[in-house]
């Protein structure tokens, strides 16, 4: 099984979590969470980012999240990957989540491709409901 | 392959926990199962497919199952929906 970690500005990581956790009705494994703080010095966080790596890698590799391509969280993941192993996406929402943790019986490389478009599909523009909301006032 | 029709009764609709217990519910069997509402037809193993109905309460959906398990599978989801996936309302 594929390991989940996600690095995220914040409370993000921590929150997706708890929506996916409600979501799926049980808490899932090996899923952890690193939160970047505004006070933190990005870069100490590498040691316990590492061993949390290695902690959810059971042999069929880890997959990490995170939210912002370019941001501090996100160059973190750069330094941790390892091509084949150790794969990231940037991007995370709720249902990239909900997708890899569906699919995480899968090989990594496969989880990769999952992830993205499960992301990218989440992003819909919301159709009105036929009830007219705007007469109704509600 | 068997198909039929049902309502969707519970409150919330087919929401994101009720989509991932019907997605649980048809991947314990080996048949096919796919879910079709105002033409989209998705399938019912998938979590992401079937929140992409937003079936509300009230929304009629079909249900086609097919493989060697079709009537074990049909059986189950048409009881979850019934059951209101049971939820507390």
């Amino acid at each position: 099984m594929i390991g989940v970690l996600i690095i995220t500005h914040g409370t993000l990581g921590e929150a997706l979590i708890h929506c996916a956790s409600h979501v799926l009705n049980k808490r899932p494994t090996r899923l952890k969470q690193i939160g970047v703080t505004a006070q933190d010095d990005p870069f100490n966080l590498l040691p316990q980012a590492r061993a949390l790596v290695k902690e959810l890698d059971d042999g069929d590799g880890v997959l990490i999240l995170s939210d912002m391509y370019g941001g501090s969280p996100a160059n973190i993941v750069a330094k941790l990957l390892v091509p084949g192993r150790i794969e990231g996406v940037a991007g995370v929402n709720l249902p990239m989540l909900i997708r890899v943790l569906t699919y995480r019986d899968m090989p990594l490389q496969m989880i990769v491709t999952k992830a993205v478009s499960g992301g990218c599909e989440g992003v819909v523009r919301i159709p009105a409901l036929v009830v007219n909301n705007a007469a109704t006032g509600s | 392959m068997l198909q039929q029709e049902v309502e969707i009764i519970n409150k919330l609709g087919l929401h994101a926990r009720a989509a991932a217990r019907l997605t649980q519910v048809a991947g314990r069997f080996k048949s096919n199962v796919w879910i079709t509402r105002n033409g989209r037809r998705v399938n019912a193993k998938s979590i992401m497919g079937v929140m992409m109905l937003a079936a509300a309460r009230g929304s009629r959906v079909v249900l086609e199952t097919e493989g060697p398990d079709e009537q074990e599978a049909m059986t189950a989801i048409t009881r979850l929906v019934a059951g209101r996936f049971e939820e507390d309302e």
